[in-house]
C-alpha cells in the first residue's frame, strides 16, 4: 500500500516538476542578466556566499550545506543526514540516542563513527560515542556537514573507523545579519533560534542561542524486557505496553569570534530530560530522564602564507562533559518482586578533555604538498557517581544509596588517558592528471600502546569531466573507558588489557561530471575488521573475532530543470561477522533515497524525500522474523519572503505515517523493534535582517 | 554558587555592552563629520527574490560605504510608489541617483528629475545605453581577463574568441585593445548563429597548438549550445591542452581553466564613487566591469601543467572541484 502511495506522490512531484518550467520560464531580465554575470542560479549562491575552497580530498566525501538542510526541512542532526549515501541513522533502545551505521558497521553504543564539530571530537571517553545524554543537535547554526566514508584515522586518529562526521557551524560571514526564528509542532514540540553575524569591537562575530523541547513521539511499545521476566516469574510488573518516553528539552549556544588568523570560539550544549526511550534495561520507564551539560572552547590560529612556502595551523581545545542519569531499570516488583520499589541505578560521568595541536603544510618542493602536524590530549574521567539499590551480583541492598566512594559497588573509578600523536602526508603529483597521496600517523596512548595507521589514495584525473580514485586506508578505534575499567557489573565487565579494533579498506571510486546538469559519483569498497571489542557475560571484556564486507555506493545530482534538483542515491552492503560466519545483523543490506526540490512558483519550494530501508537480518539466536523494510516521505513546502524578510514553511515528516521500526537488540526482549515518530508536521517561522 | 555565576555573567554582559556602546559612539561621531560632506545618493534597485537579492544587497552595501552611509534605497517592486520617491528626490539638496538593473534604469528614466545618474548591475553596452547615463555593465573588462591568463598561463601567444560580430562590437574593441597591451594576438571568429559557431569551435580546436593557443567563451554565450557544444569544446581542449577561459564561473565548475566574475561589494563602491565624483567635461560613458573575483579549476590547470603554486592559490576566490 505505502509503495503505491510513495510512487504516486513521486510520480505527482516529477509531473508538476516538468509542468513547472514553463512558469519559471517567466522570470525578469535583471534576474536573467545576473544569471548571465554569473553563469546561473548556482553560481550566484556560491560567489555571494563565503568565499571557501572545495578541497579535492581523496578521500569519498559528501557535504550537506545550510541550504540543503533548509530545503529538506530537517531540524535535526541525524535528519540532515538522511541525504548521505550509505549512511543510515537508527537508535538504541536508551535515550533513543543516534546509532550511525555505516557499511554495516553497527554496535550498541556506535563508537565506530568519529562526530566532529569543528575539527574537534565531541567523543565521550566513557563509552567512545557522542555521549549516552546527546540528545540530538539543532541545525539551525550548522553551515555544513562533512561527511567522510571509509577509515579517516591517518588523519584524524580514534574513531574514524567507520566514516567520520565533521559539523561546522556558522561564522559572521556565513549568517550576515541576524536571524530569528521559531517552529511549533507534533508532540508538542517548541523550538526558537536568534542568530546573529557582524562585526563586534573588530572582530567577526558570531552568535547562535537556540532553544528545542519537545514532549516526543508516543508510539507503543507492546513487550520489554519486564514483559519476558514476567513470563519467568509469572509476574505482572512490567509497564508494557506503554509509551515510548521521547521527550527533551535543548539548549545550544555559540559564540564565534574570529579576527586576522585568530578565532576563538566558545560552545555550550545543555540537555535537560532526556527521556530513557525504551529504557535503560530495555524495560520501559515512563518518568526515567538524564541531563546532560557539554561546554567546548578552542583557541585556533590558521597563518595561510606564514612563510613563503608554510601554511600554518594550532589549535589549543578544551572540552567538558557531564551526563546524569535518573532512570528506574525495572519497574516495581520486577523479578518477583525482589524489587519492590523498582530496581533503581543511576550512573553519572564528568569528564574534560584538553587538546594541543598543530600542522603546517609545506610547498617548497616542486609537485609536493606535505603536511607535519603533532598533538598532545589529555582527557580525564575525572568524577563518577552512582546511586542505585542492588550489588554486583544484581541483588537489592535496600533503598537506593550512593555508592559513588564504595568500590565494591560503583560502576567504574575515575580514570585518565594521555595520548600523544604525529603525523605526515605528501601529495605527490608524479605525473600529468595523477596524484599519489601517502600519509601515516602514529599515536601513542598511555593505557593500551601505540598504533601507527596509513593511508594511500591514487588520484587520477581520467578525462575532463571523470576522476578515478583508489584508496588504501587502515583506522583504529580507541577502547573506551567501560570497555577497559567497568567493575561490579557481571554483563560488562572491563578488561585493562584490550586492544583497539582496527580496520583496514580499499576503495575504488568514480566522480563523473555528465553533463552541466548532471553529475554523479559511483564507489565499491571492501573492508576487513579485526580484533572486535566485545562484553562476555561473567568475564572481563575480550578482542574477540572479525568482520568482512564489502559493497557499493552510488549517487546522482541532477539539474532538471531551471526549477528542479534532483538527488538519489544507492547503497548496496555485505558485510559478515567471522565469529559466527553470518551476516551481520541490523544493518540495511540496501538502502535508496531520493530527493526532488521544485521551486514551482518565484518564492516557494516544494521539497520531496523518500527514503527506503532494506534487509536488515537478525542475529544469531535471535528467532524473530527479519526486521521489516520500510519508506519515510517527508515533504516540505516553503514560501520565502511572503512579506519583507520573513519566511514560512510547512514540515511534514514520514508524511505518509508509516509504521517504521528500527531493530531492537538481539534476544528480543523489545519484541516489535523501536517504533520510529509517525507523521510529525511542523510550522516554521524565520525572519532574517 | 548558580547566583555567583550568574552574577558574573551578568557583570560580564554589562561590560561587554557598555564597551560595544562606547566604540560604536565614537564611530558615529566621526562617520557624521565625514558624511556632512558627501551628497546624499539614492539607489534604486529591482525587488528581485533570493540568490539574487544577495547580488544587490552586497552591491547597496558597497554603495553604503562609499557614500558614508548618506545612502537611501529602495526596492523597485510592482508597488513602488514613483511619486513619493520623486517628491524626496525634489526636496533633497543636491544628490545623485544609482539605478541597478534594468527595473532599476527604467524608474530613473521614469523619475525625470534633474540629479547626475549612474547604472549598474545589467549586462549592457554604451550603443544600448539610454542617452545621459553613465555606468558599469556586468561585462568583464577584457584587459583584466587577459592579464590574469598571462599570469596563470605565460605561455599562451593566441586567443580565438567565437561570436557574433554584430551584437558585440563593444567587446571585441576593448578585446583587441587589451591582447594588444598584453603582447597577446586575439582572433576573432565570427559565428552569426549556432550551426556556424558549434563548426567553428571545432575547426579552432583541431587546429589549435596546445600550450600557446587558448579559447575565451565570451559573456554572450548565444552561440554556445551548452549541453551540446560545450562538451565537446571541454573535451577537445582536455585533449589537446588548450587553455579555455570564460566569463561564466559555472564553466569553471565543468572543466574551463578561469572566470573572472563580478566582486559586488566592490562594484558597489566603484558605482557610489562614479556617482559622486563625475569626471568634468567628460560625456556620460559605460564602462566594462574591472572589479572582479575569480574562479579557478585547480584539477585543469593540473593537468595543463600550469605551476600554480599554494601562494597563487591564495589569491584565488573560488576554487573547484
Amino acid at each position: 500500500m505505502n509503495w503505491w502511495v510513495t510512487i504516486a506522490v513521486g510520480g505527482l512531484c516529477a509531473a508538476l516538476a516538468l509542468a513547472s518550467n514553463g512558469v519559471s520560464a517567466a522570470s525578469t531580465t535583471d534576474e536573467e542578466d545576473l544569471a548571465r554575470a554569473y553563469g546561473g542560479e548556482e553560481m550566484v549562491t556560491l560567489a555571494t556566499g563565503r568565499r571557501q575552497s572545495l578541497s579535492r580530498a581523496p578521500s569519498i566525501a559528501t557535504v550537506i550545506t545550510a541550504d540543503d538542510i533548509r530545503a529538506m526541512g530537517a531540524v535535526d542532526l541525524d535528519q540532515a543526514l538522511a541525504a548521505v549515501p550509505g549512511l543510515h541513522a537508527s537508535y538504541s533502545p536508551a535515550g533513543l540516542n543516534p546509532v550511525y551505521i555505516m557499511r554495516g558497521i553497527v554496535s550498541d553504543y556506535n563508537p565506530q563513527m568519529l562526530v566532529l564539530i569543528n575539527g574537534i571530537p565531541v567523543t565521550n571517553l566513557y563509552v567512545g560515542n557522542r555521549g549516552q545524554g546527546w540528545g540530538g543537535m539543532a541545525v539551525n547554526n550548522i553551515a555544513r556537514i562533512e561527511v567522510i566514508r571509509g577509515p579517516g584515522s591517518a588523519l584524524y586518529g580514534a574513531d574514524a573507523f567507520a566514516g567520520t562526521i565533521n559539523i561546522v557551524t556558522k561564522t559572521a560571514a556565513d549568517i550576515r545579519g541576524t536571524e530569528i526564528g521559531a517552529r511549533i509542532g507534533s508532540f508538542n514540540t517548541r523550538e526558537a533560534w536568534l542568530l546573529h553575524g557582524g562585526r563586534w569591537g573588530g572582530f567577526d562575530a558570531a552568535l547562535s542561542l537556540e532553544w528545542r523541547a519537545t514532549d516526543g513521539q508516543k508510539r507503543t511499545i507492546d513487550a520489554d524486557a519486564q514483559s519476558f521476566y514476567d513470563t519467568q516469574f509469572g509476574t505482572r510488573a512490567s509497564l508494557a505496553p506503554g509509551p515510548v518516553n521521547a521527550r527533551r528539552d535543548a539548549v545550544e549556544a555559540r559564540l564565534d569570534l574570529s579576527r586576522n588568523d585568530w578565532r576563538l570560539r566558545l560552545g555550550y550544549q545543555g540537555r535537560r530530560d532526556i527521556g530513557t526511550g525504551v529504557g535503560v534495561a530495555q524495560a520501559l520507564d515512563p518518568q526515567g530522564r538524564g541531563d546532560s551539560d557539554r561546554i567546548n572552547a578552542d583557541v585556533t590560529y590558521d597563518k595561510q602564507g606564514f612563510s613563503d612556502n608554510w601554511d600554518v595551523t594550532a589549535q589549543l581545545s578544551y572540552f567538558d562533559v557531564s551526563v546524569k542519569t535518573n532512570a528506574m531499570l525495572f519497574p516495581p516488583g520486577a523479578f518477583n518482586n525482589t524489587f519492590p520499589a523498582g530496581m533503581t541505578g543511576n550512573p553519572d560521568v564528568y569528564e574534560r578533555q584538553a587538546r594541543l595541536s598543530a600542522a603546517g603544510v609545506y610547498t617548497g618542493i616542486a609537485r609536493h604538498r606535505i603536511r607535519l602536524g603533532g598533538g598532545f590530549n589529555n582527557g580525564e574521567l575525572y568524577k563518577v557517581r552512582e546511586s542505585k539499590n542492588f550489588d554486583a551480583g544484581f541483588n537489592p541492598i535496600g533503598p537506593v544509596i550512593d555508592v559513588s566512594n564504595d568500590p565494591s559497588l560503583v560502576f567504574i573509578r575515575p580514570h585518565s588517558r594521555q595520548v600523544l600523536h604525529v603525523l605526515a602526508q605528501d601529495e605527490w603529483s608524479f605525473a600529468r592528471d595523477w596524484n599519489l597521496t601517502a600519509g601515516l600517523r602514529y599515536d601513542h596512548y598511555s593505557d593500551f600502546g601505540s598504533t601507527t595507521n596509513p593511508r594511500l589514495a591514487l588520484v587520477w584525473q581520467t578525462r575532463y569531466n571523470l576522476t578515478t580514485k583508489l584508496l588504501y586506508g587502515r583506522a583504529f578505534r580507541a577502547p573506551a573507558f567501560a570497555e577497559l575499567y567497568n567493575i561490579n557489573n557481571p554483563v560488562a565487565l572491563g578488561n585493562p588489557s584490550l586492544k583497539p579494533e582496527a580496520i583496514d579498506t580499499v576503495e575504488l571510486a568514480f566522480d563523473y561530471q555528465a553533463t552541466g546538469d548532471v553529475t554523479t559519483r559511483f564507489n565499491v569498497f571492501r573492508y576487513e575488521m579485526k580484533d572486535i571489542i566485545r562484553f562476555v557475560p561473567g568475564a572481563p571484556a575480550v578482542n574477540r573475532g572479525g568482520q568482512d564486507g564489502h559493497g557499493l555506493e552510488w549517487e546522482l545530482r541532477w539539474a532538471a530543470g531551471r526549477s528542479v534538483d534532483v538527488k538519489a542515491n544507492y547503497a548496496w552492503q555485505r558485510s559478515t561477522d567471522k565469529l559466527t560466519d553470518r551476516v551481520v545483523p541490523s544493518a540495511p543490506g540496501q538502502q535508496i533515497y531520493a530527493q526532488a526540490d521544485w521551486r514551482f512558483l518565484p518564492g516557494w519550494q516544494l521539497n520531496t524525500q523518500v527514503k527506503h530501508i532494506m534487509d536488515r537480518v537478525r542475529a544469531v539466536g535471535d528467532s524473530r522474523p527479519s526486521v521489516p523494510d520500510y519508506t519515510l516521505v517527508n515533504v516540505t513546502l516553503r514560501r520565502k519572503e511572503i512579506v519583507r524578510n520573513w519566511d514560512v514553511a510547512l514540515l511534514a515528516h514520514n508524511l505518509l505515517n508509516a509504521d517504521a521500526r528500527e531493530p531492537s537488540p538481539a534476544s528480543g526482549f523489545i519484541r516489535y523493534d523501536l517504533p520510529l515518530p509517525g507523521r510529525t508536521i511542523y510550522l516554521e517561522v524565520r525572519y532574517s535582517m | 554558587m548558580v547566583t555567583l555565576k550568574n552574577t558574573i555573567k551578568t557583570h560580564s554582559l554589562i561590560r561587554c555592552l557598555f564597551w560595544v556602546g562606547a566604540v560604536f559612539f565614537n564611530f558615529c561621531l566621526l562617520t557624521a563629520a565625514v558624511a556632512e560632506q558627501m551628497p546624499p545618493v539614492t539607489v534604486l534597485y529591482p525587488d528581485v527574490q533570493p540568490p539574487y537579492r544577495g547580488v544587490l544587497e552586497q552591491i547597496v552595501a558597497g554603495i553604503t560605504d562609499e557614500a558614508k552611509n548618506r545612502v537611501n534605497s529602495y526596492p523597485v517592486s510592482d508597488g513602488f510608489d514613483v511619486d513619493d520617491v520623486r517628491q524626496r528626490l525634489v526636496k533633497q539638496n543636491g544628490g545623485v541617483i544609482i539605478g541597478l538593473g534594468r527595473r532599476g534604469m527604467e524608474m530613473v528614466k521614469v523619475l525625470r528629475v534633474d540629479k547626475p545618474a549612474v547604472i549598474g548591475a545589467l549586462m549592457i553596452t554604451p550603443e544600448s545605453t539610454p542617452s545621459g547615463f553613465s555606468g558599469i555593465s556586468l561585462v568583464p573588462d577584457p584587459a583584466l581577463l587577459f592579464a590574469r591568463l598571462r599570469q596563470l598561463s605565460p605561455q599562451v601567444k593566441r586567443v580565438h574568441l567565437i561570436l557574433n560580430p554584430d551584437a558585440n562590437a563593444w567587446l571585441i574593441g576593448l578585446a583587441r585593445e587589451a591582447a594588444r597591451n598584453q603582447g597577446l594576438e586575439l582572433i576573432v571568429h565570427e559565428a552569426r548563429d549556432i550551426r556556424a559557431s558549434a563548426r567553428l569551435y571545432r575547426d579552432v580546436l583541431g587546429t589549435a597548438r596546445g600550450v600557446a593557443d587558448a579559447l575565451w567563451l565570451p559573456p554572450d554565450n548565444e552561440g554556445l549550445d551548452e549541453r551540446t557544444v560545450l562538451p565537446m569544446v571541454l573535451q577537445e581542449a582536455w585533449e589537446r591542452n588548450v587553455v579555455v577561459f570564460s566569463n561564466s564561473a559555472s564553466h569553471v565548475k565543468r572543466g574551463a581553466l578561469f572566470a573572472l566574475y563580478p566582486d559586488n561589494y566592490m562594484m558597489g563602491r566603484s558605482l557610489a564613487s562614479m556617482a559622486m565624483n563625475p569626471v568634468k567635461g567628460r560625456s556620460a560613458m559605460v564602462g566594462p566591469l574591472q572589479d572582479l573575483l575569480m574562479a579557478v579549476n585547480l584539477r585543469t590547470a593540473e593537468h595543463l601543467n600550469l605551476d600554480v603554486r599554494i601562494q597563487q592559490q591564495r589569491g584565488f576566490d573560488l576554487t573547484f572541484p
